[in-house]
């Protein structure tokens, strides 16, 4: 073999252009690219841009703008563009009825995070920690979260309205029927149903972090498999415990279609006021205005939130 | 086992006794619950006495026969995928380049791309909804076509980010330098080096925007004007105002779609990683 | 002319400096090793040979041609990486292809020179297997065919063998000496292991902090090491602390304790009187006697006249194949170790300790390090 560089096949000196088309791969495209990273290698700074720029530009100019506009807009009277005026708020929040929208709002909520939290992490505790299908259990779990919102709705439809599948059912057993649908319980399912499969993710991952010789040892240590839970499992995983109940409460808070094709007539959630705003009743500040005092709840939170569990953003990850 | 006789309070004993039997139980039940309703409404889609009654009749296919010949629904699917299809490549371009700049390049605002790049999952999709039909159509004036692609592109940048960037992350940079020493420049070592191996993560993140988007609803809802729905706003539609059984029909095409799109994406890459992330 | 010139060379990191002023050379056709424990600089040494890291300050020249600002992809070196950095979207035969393929090499010859490169490093047929189901041994074996197949000027080693179990690691180490042989091929090869290092290598550069410690044959490292850092890092030493009290044109007295020892002034780097040093000793070179087998005095002097000696209580041993090492709390100098052949002491056994002051190495404590006489026995 030759001894020397000089006898070697590849130029020592030859620029990328070169190496790129001498490399027997197509002409044209692979010297010009290689031309434009040879330029882009020597300008750090362009190249940056050139790649975090775009996607950038377009999160700034089609979402954060939009939610300072909003800000914006609810101040406004009547319509975009109208007259400086607190009254989309001293409106909002002298209302009996709207505040009344909130609580019910709120309690819900919380009532949705209670349960899907206690049998999401049941759930996520189970897997983890006595079963080998992890993935394929975990499969099972978060598949229907990718169908459609609505037919997850429509399905619950299906089973609880008056002669449904329930009905039907609990009729041939000889029982009587429940008539669910349009009532709180029906939302109370359906928001269950459709928040489950995100709040398992958190709580898995968590749960899969924590080092298994942890509950041995605190086993070992004399404490029973329920004291084990509060004192060791449960304070090791309130991250994702948090995580979860951030993913939950947030959207159940701003939610109009469940309550909408669940919920009854008199059983008005926040969202649903929202809603009409932009869909019957045409007031497009006020219904900024109502989106404010859903964001206010929500900033408040995540705030809460970050002081109990951290990390949040971090945590964004477990939800696909 | 002395750890255990030291125990002596008896809910304790019968929790270390029967842990697995009611973590089994728990998996059972929840999984199930998670199907059934699924598995009623693709029964449903065959049943013949229509929607409202259960158990049906007999098992039909005529559902699915006038769900083929329905106009209103075979173009509210189309209209879907005009829309999916570009917002989809729009994504997974973007999430590319956030989950590249995030991995490789240490500049002014990283952080902030991560942010804004994860917010939009935890502000409330009405919220957001209402702050772009503000700000396209108030503000901006755009056409109804151009406004709901870039809310599709919006609603699912975060999730193919999600998806995206471990794939980036975990993607060991040695190879590169071992690439470029081997003589292969920036251009030839992104071609034959590190695309190959990230691009499973990218391919799942894109089935993943895909389906999202085909599903999109709340965005879409208020963005969109009325005439030519999407899928979903033709399925919020008829189960408002008017439902007939074809509806059970569009929910399997809906299932359909996500589960194949999920199980490609699930094959390509890793759900665990994603979850453990 | 030296194949690779190193001069100067610098690399700042921030407020760190990691390699500070480096000269070196490595030759056509040697084998050099960079040794240092981690931290040394070593690595950021061979990744700016490489083209990976731009030196702050010094030149690199490769066959005399300057190489510094060159992107690592027009340089003609190539580097068997630490993690090996096999593609594991390639098939072992397409790894090995791949630089061939940069460089435009068509495809039947690149087949051909693959497959010879296979046999080289006895892989032969394993070209379509992808790098995941070769053992740990195999894909070191590709790492270096596909580094060697491009035939490059100098072949570059960071640490590859440090993943391996020692069997498997004294194994290759032999291998990577037949196939540089055979190749003719110029190695630098970057280590913290000094077993590796020694087996393997002509001349060896010790880094440590950034600078350079000594370079050398192994044989020079070894017996003549020029400072405390590179006798502690290259086999095992034991040092005694002491305080120089003459220095004469034929020797140095140092005060060990009670009394002082003259050892011949070549063992010693530029000391002063009083100067606190430590006199370093290997344990190959302590002899090991029965203190009750000639009933002598249990408290000999230490001797004036070119010897060390003292007694001790033998409080650990274990066997190395034909030696024992041996861990002796002497009454002079506290804990001492001692590599001795064909003989053998029980734990709590009283014995003797001696060395000749010829073999000592002397260097000055709280020095920076500094090489200053020439040393060697």
């Amino acid at each position: 073999m030759p001894e020397s560089p000089s006898s070697t096949d590849e130029p020592a000196d030859g620029s990328g252009d070169e190496l790129a088309t001498d490399g027997g791969s197509t002409a044209g495209v692979d010297g010009r690219m290689s031309g434009l990273t040879t330029y882009l290698r020597e300008r750090p700074r362009l190249r940056t841009l050139a790649i975090a720029g775009p996607p950038y530009g377009i999160l700034v100019l089609f979402f954060a703008i939009p939610l300072l506009a909003m800000l914006v807009v609810s101040f406004q009277a009547d319509q975009i563009g109208g007259a400086w005026t607190l009254h989309n708020y001293t409106d909002f929040l002298t209302s009996e009825t709207y505040l009344t929208v909130v609580w019910r709002t709120f309690l819900i909520s919380v009532q949705v995070t209670a349960i899907v939290a206690a049998v999401g992490y049941a759930l996520a505790y189970s897997i983890v920690r006595f079963s080998r299908r992890t993935t394929l259990l975990l499969l099972l779990v978060i598949l229907p979260f990718w169908t459609s919102y609505i037919i997850r709705m429509y399905a619950w439809i299906n089973i609880l309205q008056s002669d449904g599948v329930l009905d039907s059912l609990l009729d041939l057993a000889g029982l009587p029927a429940l008539g669910l649908l349009y009532t709180d319980t029906a939302v109370l399912i359906g928001f269950t149903y459709v928040w489950l499969p995100l709040a398992v993710l958190p709580f898995y991952a968590s749960l899969t972090n924590l080092d298994g010789d942890l509950i041995e040892a605190s086993k070992d240590l004399g404490a029973g498999p329920i004291r084990t839970f509060l004192s060791v499992t449960l304070p090791m995983t309130i991250n994702g415990v948090v995580t979860g109940i951030v993913l939950v409460f947030i959207p159940t808070f701003g939610s109009f279609i469940t309550p909408r094709l669940l919920g009854g007539t008199n059983n008005i959630m926040i969202g649903m006021v929202i809603e009409n705003q932009f869909k019957s009743a045409f007031n497009w500040p006020f219904g900024a205005a109502i989106g404010m005092v859903i964001s206010v709840v929500v900033v408040a939170l995540l705030v809460v939130a970050m002081r109990l569990g951290g990390g949040l953003f971090g945590a964004g990850g477990e939800t696909a | 086992m002395s750890a255990i006789d030291r125990v002596t309070d008896p809910l304790e004993r019968f929790t270390q006794a029967h842990a697995a039997r009611m973590a089994a139980a728990v998996i059972v039940s929840v999984i199930a619950f998670l199907w059934l309703p699924i598995g009623v409404l693709v029964f449903m889609s065959f049943a013949d006495g229509g929607v409202l009654s259960f158990p049906p009749d007999e098992l039909t296919l005529r559902w699915y026969r006038e769900f083929l010949t329905n106009d209103a629904a075979i173009d509210a699917i189309v209209t879907t995928l005009t829309i999916s299809i570009p917002a989809t490549g729009i994504t997974v371009a973007l999430s590319t380049m956030i989950a590249y700049a995030i991995d490789r390049y240490v500049f002014p605002g990283r952080s902030w791309l991560q942010l804004l790049a994860t917010l939009p999952i935890i502000v409330p999709l009405v919220v957001t909804g209402v702050a772009m039909v503000l700000f396209f159509k108030g503000t901006l004036g755009l056409p109804d076509y151009v406004a709901v692609v870039i809310a599709h592109v919006i609603r699912t940048v975060p999730f193919a980010t999600l998806v995206i960037l471990p794939t980036f992350l975990s993607f060991d940079r040695g190879l590169e330098e071992a690439s470029k020493d081997l003589g292969a420049d920036e251009f030839e070592t992104f071609r034959q080096v590190t695309l190959p191996n990230v691009f499973p993560g990218v391919v799942a993140g894109g089935l993943l925007a895909f389906t999202l988007s085909f599903n999109e609803f709340v965005y879409t809802y208020f963005v969109k004007g009325s005439g030519d729905p999407t899928l979903p706003v033709y399925i919020w539609n008829q189960i408002r105002y008017n439902v007939t059984p074809e509806v059970n029909v569009i929910s399997v095409v809906f299932l359909a779609v996500a589960v194949s799109m999920v199980l490609a994406a699930v094959s390509i890459t890793r759900v665990e990683l994603i979850a453990q992330r | 002319m030296s194949l690779l010139r190193v001069r100067g060379l610098t690399k700042e990191f921030g407020d760190l400096v990691a390699v500070d002023d480096v000269d070196f050379d490595v030759e056509d056709g040697e084998f050099v090793s960079i040794l240092g424990p981690s931290g040394s600089g070593k690595s950021t040494v061979l990744r700016m040979v490489a083209g990976f890291e731009e030196p702050t300050e010094g030149e690199i020249a490769l066959d005399d041609v300057g190489i510094v600002g060159s992107p690592p992809f027009e340089r003609d070196v190539n580097m068997v990486f630490q993690d090996l950095a096999l593609f594991p979207h390639l098939t072992v035969a397409e790894n090995i292809g791949y630089g061939l393929k940069q460089s435009g090499v068509p495809a039947d010859e690149r087949r051909e020179r693959t497959e010879d490169m296979l046999e080289m490093v006895r892989l032969e047929g394993y070209g379509d297997r992808t790098p995941s189901e070769l053992s740990g041994g195999e894909q070191q074996r590709v790492a270096l065919a596909r580094a060697l197949v491009n035939e490059p000027a100098l072949v570059l080693f960071d640490e590859p063998l440090s993943s391996l179990d020692r069997k498997l690691r004294q194994h290759m180490q032999g291998e990577l000496q037949r196939i540089q042989l055979e190749t003719d091929t110029t190695f630098l090869y970057v280590t913290h292991d000094q077993e590796v290092a020694l087996a393997v290598s002509d001349r060896l550069v010790v880094l440590d902090d950034g600078r350079i410690q000594q370079v050398g044959t192994v044989e020079e490292l070894y017996e003549a090491p020029e400072s405390r850092f590179v006798a502690d890092f290259i086999g095992d030493v034991n040092a005694v602390e002491g305080r120089v009290t003459a220095v004469e044109d034929d020797g140095i007295a140092i005060n060990t304790g009670d009394e002082a020892v003259t050892v011949p002034r070549t063992t010693a780097e530029e000391v002063a009187v009083d100067d606190a040093v430590d006199v370093c000793i290997r344990p190959f070179q302590v002899r090991v006697e029965s203190a009750d087998a000639d009933g002598s005095d249990a408290d000999a002097p230490a001797d004036t006249d070119g010897t060390f000696s003292t007694t001790g209580v033998v409080r650990s041993r274990s066997y190395q194949g034909s030696d024992s090492q041996y861990g002796i709390e002497t009454d002079r100098w506290g804990r001492l170790s001692a590599e001795v052949r064909s003989a053998s002491f029980e734990i709590d056994d009283r014995v003797t300790v001696a060395w000749d002051a010829a073999d000592v190495h002397v260097y000055r404590r709280d020095g920076d390090g500094s090489p200053g006489g020439d040393g060697g026995s």
